[in-house]
């Protein structure tokens, strides 16, 4: 218990030093976008039937937990199985906290309850799911993505269990719409990891509107999952069609900010090193209605560089 | 003495062993030896209880071995951004013990520093104290010696012969000098998890069986072109 106990005030400090290296006055602007964001969402999950809420939560806290890096290092520390279970558990309900405030001031006690259970549930699984996707990355081959789609090609094939869970929320669509935000949601997520890893220049195969075609095959790649999605949704509750067709264009968004994003730091002497953190603010920016624009351009620019640049560096070799 | 007996264990695409029975000594540090991809750390992952063996049994001194037994250090250790080395410490160990600062002191750790600030050698110096000061009965150290410096290594070497009274240590490593240092025996794991017992007064011959299977492949290789 006092391992549990050390490890949540190490996580207090470690936020601490965190903002503090953030620089605080970033925090606050951070925040109040985040905030933004969230607080369109909160009406969502107030008036979504609570069988949802917990699915989604559940589908997400699970992908969370299979991200995270330290459980053979915290099945080392912790002398009972127990200790890890409740760690778990309170470490998702501390994930949760902002909506699990929100059902305490609305007097929500079924999403409550559901909030509880599906953090609960993931911590009870956690030993099984860790099996699971450490056995499932081990790469495996995918057949049905092309090598010329290898960004994603690879990243699936690491994370085979995702390719799954899309393809469940892909069906759940059926059954509720909101399902369909929470895919647009984990698609959003997944880009951020697909496009990160950049490759040597020598791999690079150069052709005229290099990036341009990127961008091309990888919007109509990503439609076998995102059309269908879009059509249940749409036949699900056709009067919220405006919403979808928000998400929809701000997934693409997403989408090509990564590439042109990833193919920008391929300046003609060196690959730039490019900081995350202002990433996840044109993130954010992606999802608030108005300041899209702002990422929009963003990626107009990084476009401009990244065919620049590329055709810099072969004009020289 | 830890021990297991007849197990197997496979990943869906591939098959690691099958009714393995090893035993591992105790009050000795047992080397591990083999190629990349043979499956020391998934036996590793196996014995910390991350993986679980399909068949068989795993005992120490002849009851089942309990999970909460068992440190391990692994190859690449994991740290928590933004934590200090004596935070580190304190987390593993429960309180910082004089021992484990005196240890710290001698690998000139910096414990009030951020741990992302260290280098990779420092990273493995202090996970090796972690580990070492947990004082459990069975201490498997993954590729130890990797990225430590020439002093660091020695040290590690010495402490952990001063360490292994009342504990079995396994220690695996890719750098054939410092395990035949260091450890008493040597499990020389080959294809399909056949494996070759080497005593301390037989790393002669160890080296002499390494040395015909580069030999073979040199021959293969030429043959070829």
């Amino acid at each position: 218990m006092n391992n549990i106990v050390a490890l949540l005030r190490f996580r207090l400090i470690q936020s601490n030093r965190l903002l503090k290296d953030a620089g605080y006055l970033m925090v606050v602007i951070v925040a109040f976008l985040t905030l933004s964001v969230i607080s369109q969402g909160f009406v969502f999950i107030l008036e979504c039937p609570p069988e949802v809420y917990g699915i989604a939560a559940f589908v997400l806290l699970i992908l969370l937990h299979n991200q995270r890096k330290d459980t053979v290092f915290l099945e080392s520390l912790f002398q009972h199985k127990y200790e890890i279970i409740l760690l778990y558990c309170l470490e998702y309900l501390l994930v949760q906290l902002p909506f699990v405030i929100l059902f305490i001031s609305t007097g929500s006690w079924m999403k409550l309850a559901v909030a509880v259970l599906s953090s609960g549930l993931v911590s009870l699984s956690a030993k099984a799911s860790t099996a699971l996707f450490s056995s499932s990355n081990r790469k495996s081959g995918i057949r049905f993505i092309p090598l010329s789609l290898f960004e994603l090609k690879f990243f699936l094939e690491r994370n085979v269990l995702l390719i799954f869970i899309l393809v469940a929320l892909l069906g759940l669509t059926v059954y509720h719409f909101g399902f369909f935000f929470v895919l647009i949601l984990l698609f959003s997520i997944t880009i951020m990891g697909v496009f990160v890893p950049v490759e040597d220049r020598s791999m690079v195969n150069w052709s005229k509107y290099f990036v341009a075609n990127k961008l091309l095959k990888y919007t109509l790649a990503v439609q076998v999952l995102l059309l269908p999605a879009f059509c249940l949704a749409l036949f699900n509750r056709p009067d919220l069609w405006m919403w979808y067709a928000w998400a929809y264009g701000m997934a693409l968004l997403n989408l090509w900010m990564f590439i042109t994003y990833k193919y920008s730091r391929y300046a003609p002497d060196r690959i730039e090193i490019g900081s995350s953190n202002a990433l996840a603010i044109f993130v954010l920016f992606n999802f608030l209605p108005g300041t899209f624009i702002v990422s929009l351009i963003y990626t107009i620019i990084n476009y401009v560089k990244a065919e620049r640049n590329l055709i810099a560096y072969y004009a020289r070799t | 003495m830890l021990e297991l007996k007849d197990c197997t264990f496979e990943y869906p695409s591939k098959k690691i062993f099958e009714g393995l029975s090893i035993s591992f000594k105790e009050n000795a540090i047992n080397g591990v030896l083999g190629r990349n991809g043979i499956g020391k750390t998934t036996l590793f992952k196996i014995l910390t209880n991350v993986l679980k063996v399909g068949k068989g049994q795993i005992e120490l001194n002849g009851v089942p071995l309990n999970p909460s037994d068992v440190s391990i250090l692994q190859t690449a250790p994991f740290f928590y951004p933004y934590m200090k080395g004596k935070e580190y410490l304190k987390l593993v160990l429960g309180t910082l013990s004089e021992r484990a600062a005196d240890l710290a002191a001698v690998f000139n750790l910096p414990l009030d520093e951020l741990i992302d600030n260290y280098s990779t050698g420092m990273r493995k110096k202090i996970a090796f104290i972690a580990v070492l000061c947990q004082d459990r009965p069975v201490l498997i150290l993954d590729e130890p010696f990797n990225g430590v410096d020439l002093e660091g290594n020695e040290l590690m070497k010495a402490i952990l012969k001063r360490e292994k009274e009342g504990r079995v240590i396994i220690c695996s490593s890719h750098i054939l000098e410092s395990l035949t240092d260091s450890s008493d025996t040597i499990h020389f794991i080959q294809e399909g998890y056949q494996y070759e017992l080497y005593e301390k007064n037989s790393y002669e011959s160890l080296n002499l069986a390494i040395g015909k299977i580069i030999d073979s492949k040199i021959e293969s290789l030429g043959a070829k072109s």
